[in-house]
């Protein structure tokens, strides 16, 4: 039976001592994630590891399997959707020291750690002219390992410019059993057919950990364009997506909503203007070609006017875009700071169904049982489409109780998916979604995926309880 | 009258845990903490939740967290990308309350650095462990006791960077304010506030309230960005409000150069490249950044360029919240940071309000090789300002 002094022991031996921690506050902290909900005693972890590399990865791997210890992969520990708490005492697995970037532009690639983070590396990227087409709103610290392992899209939208995996060419991947492998191409014409690359962008750390990642460079699309729609109401943004689609035109690359209630605080709290009680939908559009974006931007709005919007105009300004787009950007903690803690949704219905299921996504308050009635705000990426209702989570609910409520929010809200064709598209799929694996695709789809898992990882080791579910 | 407004600490703890409910647990702060090298515990969030379940769950107090909780200058750069960005949790209170329950609830022994600084404060009544008597013996003039505006000159003005103090009295006596010296004062105790000292700075605090308040003076000015934090924002908090008004030198400098009363001659420093360093008390926590700033850029001749990290983004010279005694090396790291950042932008002279920002940095332009040159506003007044 391992001590906590051995494996601390075993593990400085491997990585260096600098490098390892079986401090209390380390380890809570490697564990805690945006859950309104405090650590329960099977969440914290032994001890947290940084490793360098594949081959220490590899090792700390090796070690885990011949121990029966389960190994959690810690990028920046945010995910929405539970993923990222520990659900049993495991070693932690943090990918903060694998930060390397190697931009080779003579080659259309760059190749970094999976530590690195999404902003950082955008940031160098946008030095040189080129653009990375990885989005999530927790840029600042989430990392592009977390990003590909999610495959996520964030405020993009995927028609517009695709997911990451789009843009993977390989990865280098550390086996749960420890053996380091390879995926993927140098050349810049993705493989067809069979290429692993696939399996494991997207795998939520449950099927190896990604070391390294190979990705294309997207030259920035220079032209730009921005604008604002203002509704009565939620439901006609609804319909005018459905039009914008129908009537072909290109979609934009952020396309985001806010209800009436978020646009009153948000737009308010920075003097901007906004027609009494309108919901927004606000609009960037991209081009290589001057006018291009605008052109896209034209389209789009010719196709909202059926839906009879309030008022709708180009943003010309840039410094006012930015107070517009930080109403949006900023409206989770926004919300969080005025109205005390928060759980938020996904749904993702099917094109035809997006107005009927924001008709029930705003009628869902009145269906919640564990808190009656709760507060709830509707925002998202609805061009993609994407809603997300945000739930107020009463301050004076236990633990126990919070994790009930959340756990309402989830199931209802994918039932809502599940109804109307849907399946995501920004959050992972594993743990909090599980259940609605199960329900969508069935026990055949689900036990595909138990099967791959049990391939690659033999003991369970990685991110062990994620594929499990609740 | 003086109240005693110190709360007890059983409300401290419900405060902590109750700052900490809007906490997302987002870690944006890991992004924009001057300490963060990748490791959660050395950005805020590691800090508050250490602190959040040692009082919610009882987790052992040990002499791990000198490293955790104290290892922070209090800058406030996560307190600022919190509020915008995120649950607007209020950090720096937070830190220093854990400071304080730690050390008063749950006796844990201070950082030795830190003990000597408090015995020091105790008995000498400023922590550079001189008699109190000799607080003005930099003077090169006889300032008398009373007058419209009183100097209050800090501890490290008085006792290290004498250059500051002198060249404030300097300026201010050239234009013709009635200033005076605060005979009576002692520390403004800010450094044992920010460390957690809070129960034993109070009765220091109430002594210069009183002073102060007595002292029929209409301003107090100070030229010490800590001196100028602790007055404006922990006085009111602790011990009670001030009947004077109260001005950073930066501030009176300014009034005085809009009403015509101090003028500008850039001979000395035409054609030089300039940049202005935000003390994190005096920006963040004091919101003056627009004072210095409007004096920089009337310089004629002089070029005033903006470091990357300015006003609310200003980078922490590394040396406040008791982290200079108490991690002194890595205190320069952070120092040295912040004058590559003026490296990079190819000035000479970086100017600062605070003559702990200015020893800090100075130290570590010198120690490190940087051939910055580090000034005090008042400093770069001295040489430049006439009526």
């Amino acid at each position: 039976m391992l001590s906590l002094e051995n494996i601390y022991e075993d593990l400085k031996n491997m990585i260096g001592k600098e490098n390892v921690s079986i401090s209390i506050f380390d380890r809570i902290n490697y564990a805690l994630d945006p859950m309104p909900y405090d650590l329960a005693e099977n969440e914290i972890p032994y001890v947290v590891v940084k490793p360098a590399n594949a081959k220490e990865v590899s090792e700390v791997l090796k070690y885990a399997n011949k121990n029966k210890v389960p190994v959690w992969v810690h990028g920046s520990g945010t995910a929405l959707h539970g993923a990222t708490r520990p659900k049993r005492n495991c070693i932690v697995l943090s990918t903060s020291r694998m930060t390397d970037v190697k931009i080779y532009e003579d080659r259309g690639y760059l190749e970094c750690g999976p530590g690195i983070r999404v902003l950082d590396l955008s940031t160098m990227l946008d030095k040189r002219g080129y653009f990375l087409p990885l989005m999530p709103g927790s840029r600042m610290v989430a990392t592009v390992g977390g990003g590909i392992s999610v495959n996520t899209s964030g405020h993009l939208i995927d028609s517009c410019f695709g997911k990451p995996i789009d843009y993977v060419l390989g990865l280098e991947v550390v086996l749960p059993t420890g053996e380091i492998i390879e995926t993927g191409t140098k050349a810049l014409r993705r493989p067809s057919g069979l290429d692993l690359t696939r399996i494991f962008a997207g795998a939520e750390g449950l099927l190896g950990v990604i070391t390294k990642v190979r990705l294309r460079l997207v030259p920035k699309p220079g032209d730009e364009a921005q604008g604002v729609a203002f509704f009565k109401g939620c439901l006609p943004i609804a319909k005018a997506i459905v039009r914008m689609y129908m009537e072909k035109a290109l979609p934009p690359l952020f396309c985001e909503l806010l209800d009436e209630t978020c646009v009153e605080i948000s737009f308010g709290m920075r003097g901007l203007e906004a027609p009494e009680g309108s919901a927004v939908v606000m609009l960037k559009t991209t081009g290589y070609r001057p006018g291009e974006a605008k052109w896209k931007l034209e389209k789009i709005f010719s196709a909202f006017q059926k839906e009879n919007p309030i008022e709708m105009r180009i943003v010309d300004d840039l410094h006012e875009w930015e107070e517009i787009w930080s109403c949006r950007e900023v409206i989770y903690p926004t919300l969080i700071q005025k109205k005390g803690p928060a759980i938020i949704g996904e749904v993702a219905p099917s094109l035809p169904k997006l107005p009927d299921a924001m008709a029930e996504v705003l009628e869902l308050p009145k269906k919640m049982e564990t808190v009656k009635n709760p507060e709830m705000y509707l925002y998202g990426h609805i061009g993609a489409p994407t809603m997300h209702p945000h739930f107020v989570v009463p301050a004076h609910l236990s633990n126990e109780e919070r994790r009930r409520f959340v756990r309402e929010v989830r199931t209802k809200t994918e039932e809502l998916n599940i109804r109307y064709e849907g399946a995501g598209g920004e959050w992972g799929m594993s743990f909090q979604r599980i259940d609605f694996i199960k329900r969508k695709y069935g026990e055949t789809y689900y036990n595909i995926l138990l099967g791959l898992k049990k391939l690659l990882d033999p003991n369970n080791i990685l991110n062990q309880g994620n594929i499990e579910g609740w | 009258m003086v109240t005693l407004k110190l709360k007890p600490l059983e409300e401290v703890k419900t405060e902590v845990l109750k700052a900490l409910e809007t906490c997302v647990n987002c870690k944006f702060c890991t992004a924009v903490c001057p300490l963060y090298e990748g490791w959660i515990r050395e950005a805020a969030v590691g800090k508050t939740f250490a602190v959040y379940y040692i009082i919610k769950y009882n987790f052992p107090v040990g002499d791990e967290l000198k490293d955790i909780v104290w290892y922070c200058t209090t800058c406030g750069r996560c307190e600022y990308t919190c509020k915008k960005l995120a649950g607007g949790v209020e950090t720096v209170n937070t830190i220093e309350n854990a400071r304080r329950l730690l050390l008063h609830m749950y006796k844990l022994e201070p950082i030795k650095r830190h003990a000597d600084i408090l015995r020091d404060v105790q008995t000498y009544y400023n922590p550079y462990y001189t008699p109190n008597e000799k607080r003005w013996e930099w003077l090169p003039i006889d300032l008398p006791s009373k007058g419209e505006y009183l100097y209050f000159v800090g501890c490290t003005a008085a006792f290290r960077m004498q250059n500051v103090a002198k060249a404030t009295v300097e300026v201010f006596k050239r234009l013709d304010i009635d200033l005076a010296k605060f005979s009576q004062e002692k520390c403004c105790c800010s450094v044992l506030l920010r460390t957690g000292f809070v129960e034993e700075a109070i009765s220091i605090m109430e002594e210069n309230l009183a002073n102060l308040n007595n002292s029929n003076a209409k301003y107090i000015v100070t030229s010490c960005a800590g001196c100028y934090r602790a007055l404006k924002v922990d006085y009111p908090k602790l011990v009670g409000d001030f009947n004077l008004e109260l001005l950073h030198s930066a501030e009176l400098a300014q009034k005085l150069m809009e009403s015509g009363k101090l003028k500008l001659n850039g001979e000395k420093y035409k054609g030089k490249r300039i940049t202005y360093h935000d003390p994190c008390h005096l920006g963040r926590h004091s919101n003056v950044y627009d004072a210095p700033r409007a004096i920089l850029s009337s310089i004629p001749g002089v070029e005033f360029v903006e470091m990357p990290n300015n006003r609310e983004n200003s980078m922490c010279c590394g040396c406040g919240g008791g982290f200079r005694s108490g991690f002194t090396p890595k205190s320069l790291d952070v120092a040295a940071k912040r004058l590559q950042e003026a490296k990079d932008l190819g000035v000479e002279i970086l100017v600062t309000c605070c003559p702990f920002c200015e020893l800090q940095l100075s130290q570590a332009s010198k120690e490190r090789g940087f051939n910055i040159k580090v000034v005090d506003l008042m400093e770069l007044l001295a040489e430049i300002a006439t009526k």
